[in-house]
């Protein structure tokens, strides 16, 4: 699994396939999968965050992440 | 029959005026590779007049923009030896054109009464062609990369679901051991090992990759060894089998069928040995034929009313089982004597 930051490092790479690809198609598929790779940092950032409040078993730094990124 | 030529200054004009019709270039080539005659196409496309033409040295012309090593090569040696060539390409920057890919067709006349020889030589500019030749395979490479990182983009969305369910499933645990109830326990922790299952589903369909059909054995052993693991105490033993033939289902339906044999497993699990028993044991089969599949989930517990009261009278474990059976278009049959069998039966589709 990656990190929240390599998830936005993929979701820069997906923008910059989407910057050279003329072929509108091609674009907006590029377009989508750099949104996907920003949604999957930030569920990356909460579970990381959740991983690191229960080995220190602070689950109530847990709750308000998770509700965070639910909304 | 063909009417004759009578001269051979009407077989020149004739000869010129097919020249002249052809609509790419053309040009006639004595054996010292001197123009003889040229097309008015090769005149307007190379930007040449006849004057600066007629009887000048093929390499010579336009500013010597036709001395192309390629163009040599095909000239004098591979035309001598062959007489013939098609399909002869050459790139080359023409002054005042610009880049240009071209198609050299070559032919090499040769005379019955005489020493000499003419070579024609056509032009196909596929400049144009070759543009979209590349246009389209930069396009299906690009496509290529794309159906690439789709792939590694859906594996870290279902490592995402993975860790999502295992993190419920933490949660849940965590819950049943805080609370005080021994009922809650029990629920929280039935919904734990239901979110483990989902779990194991999930991730036993991920590892098949794209397949649409998975083999069923395999998955169910998989699916039984995690259930055995968190639900089978070693103070408390009882035997889970899975015995399956190697057919294979849907993905779509092999979830359905993973959730079943989750439910009907902590079922007998929980009820069908209420004390413990050295020969306690579960048995998992799976036969399939052309008729369709049979799944059954028995145990050769107590059997009769008390393993199966869940069943009959419902619970949340009942109503699940109910309605996968339902959406899988399949029928269930329950017997209760000697221990406890559930039959799931399959038509063929």
């Amino acid at each position: 699994m990656r990190t929240a930051s390599e998830c936005m490092a993929m979701a820069a790479r997906m923008d910059g396939y989407a910057a050279r690809d003329i072929e509108p198609r091609l674009r907006a598929e590029w377009t989508i999968m750099a949104s996907h790779w920003r949604g999957l940092a930030r569920q990356a950032d909460w579970q990381d965050r959740y991983a690191a409040s229960a080995s220190q078993s602070r689950l109530s730094d847990l709750l308000l992440p998770m509700a965070a990124s639910v909304s | 029959m063909p009417t004759t030529i009578p001269a051979i200054e009407d077989a020149q004009t004739l000869a010129q005026a097919i020249v002249d019709t052809i609509h790419e270039p053309l040009i006639v080539l004595d054996g010292g590779l001197r123009v003889l005659a040229a097309s008015r196409a090769f005149y307007e496309i190379f930007r040449v007049d006849s004057e600066r033409t007629m009887g000048c040295l093929l390499y010579d012309l336009g500013d010597g923009q036709w001395n192309i090593p390629a163009l040599r090569l095909l000239l004098e040696t591979i035309i001598p030896e062959k007489t013939a060539m098609d399909g002869f390409e050459v790139d080359h920057d023409f002054p005042g054109v610009g880049r240009r890919t071209m198609l050299l067709n070559a032919r090499k006349v040769i005379y019955e009464t005489s020493a000499d020889s003419t070579i024609l030589l056509a032009f196909t500019d596929i400049t144009a062609r070759r543009a979209v030749e590349r246009n389209l395979a930069d396009l299906l490479e690009h496509t290529e990369e794309l159906l690439r990182q789709k792939q590694v983009l859906l594996q870290e969305m279902q490592h995402r679901v993975a860790n999502s369910l295992q993190i419920i499933a933490s949660i849940l645990l965590i819950k049943a051991r805080a609370v005080t109830s021994e009922e809650t326990r029990l629920h929280l922790k039935d919904a734990h090992q239901r979110v483990l299952s989902v779990a194991e589903v999930q991730a036993h369909l991920h590892a098949s990759g794209d397949l649409d059909q998975i083999e069923v054995g395999p998955y169910l052993s998989k699916l039984c060894a995690s259930l055995a693991a968190s639900m089978i105490g070693d103070s408390y033993p009882i035997a889970l089998d899975v015995e399956a033939d190697h057919g294979w289902i849907g993905s779509d339906k092999a979830v359905s069928m993973g959730l079943i044999v989750t439910e009907l497993v902590i079922n007998a699990i929980k009820y069908a040995f209420p004390t413990t028993r050295a020969d306690a044991r579960i048995r998992v089969g799976f036969d399939s034929t052309d008729a369709g599949w049979l799944l059954t989930v028995s145990d050769n517990g107590v059997g009769g009313v008390e393993t199966a009261v869940p069943l009959v009278h419902g619970g949340l474990g009942t109503a699940i089982v109910e309605a996968l059976v339902k959406q899988l278009d399949a029928r269930m049959q329950v017997q209760s004597a000697e221990g406890m069998a559930v039959s799931i039966r399959h038509p063929a589709a």
